[in-house]
């Protein structure tokens, strides 16, 4: 097959493009569903469309209305912030020095940091609940934050980034007289800036959707995430015990779509961190 | 790692003082979040740990012999596990294979079709798990139901029910229903992922390579089995351990399809499901749960990820 034919597009590629556009229809069905069932006036179980009769509004004023939703979705804002900004400075501090100052028993450190990348969440869950309750932050954001403040993949990737800085920027910068820490932060991390954004931009989806260990240390309504607070919202009936979904869909949409036009409009990012490193949370 | 010689003395020897100073944050939150919890949870799962207070004896293997020999759920759980495994992994793989193959061949607006398959990955697993959910429900005009009945008629029907007694066989087929739709949702949201690694992968590939078989008079299968399958055997093997560590802590989808946990979706509960039931308040055992039981559990979880992980690699390498 050759690409000589700019004129008209062969009907193997339109066959394909249009197969490609079917499959990614079907992928996106549950969001548009969703949307279209938002626009239903009081959907229960027992009554339910797949297409509105008359489209109304009413749902997404109940939603925006609704003061828990919005608690859950800026503690998930603060969680997320938090967690990365605490990625980004300590993760590229710990790769800095270990790469560019090195010190004796650095190659056991590193080692050790990268090792901690094998053990799952579910592992460790235990004994960060205890250290939780003991320490008082059981149901609180600290709680739900400290255990991702730092990652061994962050630590990992800023390494590998840091070794492609020169040494001779950082020497001229001493000769300069400047401190250790400016030149880590005026000189070395402006020289990483891709790296960063992509550390960012997977750690803050990470820790977005992140819902295991919030769930298991929140049980009250204040002090959840999204992800875990929406189960409330979605089980609450009304008196009657009934379900409204159009409600749910209209939280879902409200609650998910800013973030998700957000990490698709970064994709690039995304990816990069995707690739460098195959895990999201 | 390159290491670099350190010698003794003068600006060395300042750099590797603030190197100490730069590590150390780091090192202590590393040593007391990750690797002293490590240790903490192996220590954890030779004692009685009851999560109302007291206990903590040391109890030798009594957790593992409990969650292996008289405690049939394990088993019954590890088999659910594996079936989400088995059932999303071949499926997950071989759907984002052909979406990748032909969208590695668009020209124009690969972009746009990329993001359609994108989408379900960057949306939270937890949240969309609802809208799978009431896609499921039992009602004639939910949709799930509502095509099945275009399709074959009859009643709505509960995916999630009990379909007849726990049986002992490896295939619980009362329990495939809800495994099935469990892992639908599962699928749908990694799909996008594979498919970006699948065209890094694709792009990694040199195109003389290609232009030489086609300069051959190879087909396209041919160059398809020939060339572009060997040569993508890193990328294979990479999706192949991440895909597989995904379909065995299944979690978010399974939780929030069946909320309240495990009622009455405890037949498609995974091990993830398990560990929380049984060391956490807020699974089904609430306070009387007992975190060294618990901690067991997450003992064979590890050993499961790293076998099959191990397992994983070598297949790919020697197929």
């Amino acid at each position: 097959m050759s690409a000589h034919s700019i004129s008209l597009p062969s009907t193997r590629s339109v066959l394909i493009w249009t197969g490609l556009l079917v499959g990614g229809t079907i992928m996106v069905t549950p969001f548009l569903l969703a949307l279209s069932s938002s626009l239903s006036a009081n959907l229960t179980q027992s009554h339910l469309t797949l297409w509105p009769s008359d489209p109304t509004l009413e749902n997404y004023r109940a939603v925006l209305h609704n003061k828990e939703l919005w608690i859950w979705f800026m503690n998930s804002v603060i969680v997320s912030v938090v967690t990365t900004v605490s990625v980004l400075i300590f993760d590229s501090l710990a790769g800095y020095a270990l790469c560019k100052l090195p010190f004796r028993g650095n190659w056991i450190v590193f080692s050790a940091i990268l090792s901690t990348m094998m053990i799952p969440t579910e592992m460790l869950a235990i004994p960060w609940y205890r250290m939780a309750v003991s320490l008082h932050l059981f149901n609180t954001l600290a709680g739900i934050a400290f255990p991702g403040l730092m990652t061994g993949f962050g630590v990992f990737l800023m390494k590998q980034f840091f070794e492609g800085v020169p040494d001779e920027y950082l020497d001229a910068a001493r000769i300069d007289g400047k401190g250790e820490l400016a030149i880590w932060w005026k000189v070395a991390m402006p020289l990483v800036r891709p790296a960063l954004a992509a550390l960012a931009v997977f750690v803050f989806a990470a820790s977005w959707t992140a819902f295991l260990w919030p769930f298991l240390v929140t049980d009250g309504h204040e002090a959840m995430t999204l992800p875990v607070g929406f189960r409330i919202f979605a089980s609450g009936g009304d008196a009657a015990g009934q379900v409204n979904w159009g409600r749910v869909m209209a939280g879902m949409a409200v609650t998910t779509f800013p973030t998700l036009f957000v990490f698709l409009g970064l994709q690039r990012y995304l990816v990069r961190g995707i690739v460098l490193s195959g895990v999201k949370g | 790692v390159r290491r670099r010689v350190v010698p003794r003395g003068g600006v060395q020897r300042r750099q590797e003082i603030w190197g100490w100073i730069f590590i150390a944050i780091p090192l202590l939150y590393f040593a007391a979040v990750r690797i002293v919890p490590t240790m903490w949870t192996v220590a954890l799962s030779f004692r009685s740990v009851p999560l109302a207070g007291g206990g903590g004896d040391w109890i030798g293997f009594a957790n593992y012999r409990y969650i292996f020999l008289s405690s049939p759920p394990l088993l019954m759980v590890l088999r659910t596990t594996l079936w989400y495994l088995v059932l999303g992994l071949p499926t997950s793989l071989l759907l984002s294979f052909i979406v990748a193959y032909y969208l590695d061949q668009v020209r124009r607006g690969q972009w746009f079709l990329r993001t359609l398959y994108f989408v379900p990955y960057v949306s939270t697993a937890a949240i969309m798990a609802w809208v799978w959910r009431w896609i499921y429900l039992k009602d004639q005009n939910a949709p799930f139901n509502a095509v099945r009945a275009q399709i074959f008629g009859g009643k709505a029907i509960d995916l999630f029910r009990s379909w007849g007694p726990a049986s002992g066989h490896l295939v619980d087929w009362g329990r495939l229903p809800a495994v099935v739709a469990t892992t639908v949702p599962a699928v749908w949201a990694l799909i996008g992922f594979q498919v970006l690694i699948f065209l890094a992968g694709f792009a990694a590939i040199p195109r003389s390579l290609y232009e030489a078989a086609e300069i051959d008079g190879a087909g396209r299968s041919r160059v398809l089995f020939r060339v572009t399958i060997p040569l993508l055997r890193p990328t294979l093997s990479f999706l192949l351990v991440i895909s597989s560590i995904y379909f065995i802590r299944i979690f978010d989808q399974v939780i929030n399809i069946h909320a309240p946990p495990g009622e009455p979706g405890s037949r498609s509960l995974p091990l993830v499901g398990l560990i929380v039931d049984k060391g956490f308040p807020q699974g089904r055992l609430g306070m009387f749960a007992n975190q060294g039981v618990a901690a067991a559990l997450t003992v064979v979880l590890l050993v499961t990820l790293v076998v099959v992980t191990f397992l994983m690699r070598r297949g790919a390498r020697t197929r």
